[in-house]
């Protein structure tokens, strides 16, 4: 990858309407939902009347066919604004994109293009009360019956789990790992809300329940045997790719929100953005958000070229944004003061905030372990 | 499809390197089972589709997702062989 001009001027240009329309239509609304755990409808509505539900997914499916790039720079700029929303963007392009990528024919031409429009909303369904990271502990059954499977088991930790239409579900089958796409209406399927979380509060996370649900064939998403090496490895992949850009977004916007106040309050007969230790701490805010911007760009461009090293090079990018985010928002708010342990204050939530970032899609020790395992091949080039 | 034109040697001395860049400390035979033998985990997996996509300019779709096809060096070498036009059929 070249690293004298990393970030071309025209690869920028759409981030100036990604930010205005997160400023538009979703800032106004994103502390009450922080507040009530609940997305305004109007926030939903205004995603899917701007194609962002979907829209990384190829125009043959229905979707933009935006690239990964322009992809990344929205995520930040919603994720900059509204965690809920960000939570959104992530979960149901994974799924989307997940379905691209190893769905059968009849799903491309079905449900995906319904999930490209956003009339469908999707979630993925990995996590189980007993197997997080550890995704080849799942317990979750598929059994084999006459045209199709049986589902049952449990899955918690479902981003937008109370909203979605369909679940992306991993579980064990006798040939192996394998992954259906679940409509959110099968009988035998039940959903309760999980417990009230601290961070993207209103993410609508969800604990599901599967009692012996028959799944139809054609919604098997990759061979069977191949449901968690290749299916839920390409999910991950996605969703973590989103989250980086997240991390972009939580930890530029600290910067601005910690800029502005230091700028603004006057201490020891100066604003506090004189003061030698607060440029410091400006500073190491500003780099690692610039870097962390710089990686996710360097990762966006390799998986628009659909280049081999995209998968690890995601990995890094996720490990340092998600790191810079929580780096950025603990220095917001401790450069607030009292103001920062205020529960309403946008510091405040921004911290919460960036929390999730760090621990979902794998957090840090995960990802330290992937990294270094690549260090012995050539996954990661100079 | 790609219109790129391998010979059978080509596509193993590729397939090779590929497997040598991303376990260089496997040793690996033609008929070893990287998935039974607990070689590759589900990254490299998923990054052996993507080297071969990328150098054979080829697309790995859900119908090619069989065990056969890439838990050996012998079975990618044959998927690949179905896939790119040949300049001629030589045995390696």
């Amino acid at each position: 990858m070249r690293h004298d001009r990393v970030i071309e001027a025209d690869a920028e240009a759409p981030r100036g309407r990604f930010r205005r329309f997160a400023e538009l239509a979703l800032a106004p609304h994103a502390a009450q939902s922080d507040q009530t755990g609940l997305l305004d409808p109007r926030v939903l509505d205004a995603l899917r009347q701007e194609g962002f539900l979907g829209a990384p997914v190829s125009a043959d499916h229905g979707g933009q066919g935006m690239s990964m790039v322009d992809y990344g720079l929205l995520t930040a700029e919603v994720a900059r604004v509204c965690a809920a929303s960000r939570t959104l963007l992530t979960v149901h392009n994974l799924v989307a994109l997940t379905l691209q990528r190893w769905g059968r024919a009849s799903l491309k031409s079905g449900l995906l293009t319904d999930l490209a429009a956003g009339r469908a909303l999707a979630a993925i369904a990995l996590s189980e009360p007993d197997a997080g990271s550890d995704i080849q502990a799942i317990s979750t059954t598929i059994t084999p019956v006459p045209g199709g499977y049986l589902l049952n088991g449990r899955k918690s930790w479902i981003s937008f789990g109370m909203l979605a239409d369909w679940f992306l579900v991993f579980g064990a089958s006798p040939s192996g790992g394998a992954a259906l796409m679940v409509a959110a209406n099968t009988p035998g399927l039940s959903r309760r809300a999980e417990l009230e979380m601290t961070g993207a509060r209103a993410g609508l996370m969800a604990h599901l329940r599967f009692e012996d649900c028959f799944i139809d064939a054609e919604h098997t998403v990759g061979r069977l045997g191949f449901g968690l090496s290749h299916v839920a490895a390409t999910a991950l992949d996605h969703g973590r790719y989103s989250v980086a850009w997240g991390g972009v977004g939580v930890a530029e916007a600290c910067l601005d929100l910690t800029t502005r106040h230091l700028r603004a309050r006057r201490q020891f007969g100066q604003t506090m953005a004189e003061l030698p230790l607060v440029k410091a701490a400006l500073s190491q805010m500003f780099v690692d958000a610039r870097a962390a911007r710089y990686l996710c760009y360097g990762a966006g461009r390799l998986r628009d070229q659909r280049s081999a090293e995209a998968l690890a090079e995601t990995m890094a990018a996720k490990y340092f944004a998600a790191g810079a985010a929580m780096r950025a928002a603990n220095a917001a708010a401790r450069l607030h003061g009292a103001r920062g342990l205020l529960a309403s204050h946008p510091a405040q939530r921004l911290l919460r905030d960036a929390k999730v970032l760090e621990i979902i899609e794998g957090g840090p020790e995960l990802h330290e372990l992937l990294i270094a395992a690549q260090l012995g091949s050539q996954a990661l080039h100079d | 499809m790609t219109s790129a034109h391998f010979t059978e040697f080509q596509i193993r001395e590729i397939v090779l390197e590929i497997i040598g860049d991303l376990m260089p400390n496997a040793a690996i035979g033609d008929d070893t089972d990287i998935f039974e033998s607990g070689i590759a985990n589900s990254l490299l997996a998923l990054q052996i589709i993507n080297r071969l996509e990328a150098v054979f300019e080829i697309e790995v779709d859900e119908e090619d997702l069989e065990r056969e096809n890439f838990a050996t060096i012998k079975g990618m070498i044959g998927f690949v062989l179905g896939k790119v036009p040949q300049t001629c059929a030589m045995t390696a």
